[in-house]
């Protein structure tokens, strides 16, 4: 039988997670039909969370970085409309200029099937992203519905928001 | 005050263009900096609208979205095929067509 014997000692190499943080959208707020519209309204998520490290700083749903490297960002969206709709479009935009201008680099699209009631539906998307200039490197989430839509938020629960982690050194 | 998107659809119509793909034929952006929504990319064969020319389609265009609640609402009374088969073969057909032709009364298009 094998003994492994922890000490205090600390592990060398890895450091584990040197930055994580995470938003969410603090209220539900409507969108506009066919329209790419910024995603506003977020604040850091305050329960049951303390960011590791230094965040994200956020200005008019607008990201920047605390400093470069890899990460990692997990985003998701909860949306509701009472009639059916080919799609909802949640899109992640990332600038390399300082904001002048945005790509589009990962694209997310959800539908809603029938007109009856109020229907509720969730997009999650991944995306990895490296940093290499924090002055340059901006960040947006942008929704575009077929029509005019609810886009849940909540203060005290995460309805619409992410979750981003340094994952490595650029 | 319509839509920027409604505008655009009426002014497309006038133009001859019979329907206009928001993924690909035009494409709208809104900053979300109080200066709302504006046309980023046109992609279709006529001319783009200036925002006085899209100003002159207010009217069409609030009349338009109007008429698609109108629809919404009344497809929403029509309910499911399987509520409107219910009715037909507990009914028969002529009960269904009064519901139908009633909810259309209680919700008129305007012209």
């Amino acid at each position: 039988m094998a003994i492994i014997k922890v000490s205090n000692q600390g592990f060398s190499g890895t450091k584990g997670i040197t930055m994580a943080d995470a938003f969410r959208k603090t209220a539900t707020s409507a969108f506009s039909a066919t329209t790419n519209t910024t995603i506003t309204g977020w604040e850091r998520v305050d329960t049951e969370f303390s960011q590791i490290g230094t965040g994200l700083t956020e200005s008019s749903g607008i990201f920047t970085f605390p400093q470069t490297g890899i990460y990692f960002i997990s985003y998701s969206g909860v949306f509701s409309d009472t009639q059916a709709v080919r799609y909802v479009g949640n899109h992640l935009y990332v600038s390399t200029d300082g904001g002048s201008n945005f790509s589009v680099r990962s694209y997310g699209y959800q539908a809603i099937p029938h007109d009856t009631d109020t229907w509720y539906m969730s997009q999650h998307q991944t995306h990895i992203l490296d940093v290499t200039d924090i002055s340059n490197f901006q960040f947006k989430w942008v929704i575009n519905p077929e029509h005019n839509m609810n886009i849940q938020g909540n203060t005290n629960n995460r309805r619409t928001g992410f979750e981003i982690f340094r994952i490595g050194d650029t | 005050m319509a839509s920027l998107s409604s505008k655009i659809i009426a002014y497309a119509n006038d133009k001859g263009v019979a329907s206009v793909d928001f993924m690909s034929d035009v494409l709208l952006q809104d900053d979300s900096n109080g200066q709302g929504a504006y046309i980023k990319k046109w992609n279709l064969d006529i001319a783009k609208p200036t925002d006085e020319q899209l100003a002159t389609y207010e009217t069409v265009a609030n009349t338009a979205e109007s008429n698609a609640n109108v629809i919404q609402t009344r497809k929403k009374l029509y309910g499911l095929p399987e509520k409107q088969l219910e009715n037909i073969i507990e009914n028969g057909l002529q009960a269904e067509i009064d519901r139908v032709n009633q909810i259309k009364t209680d919700n008129p298009k305007s012209e």
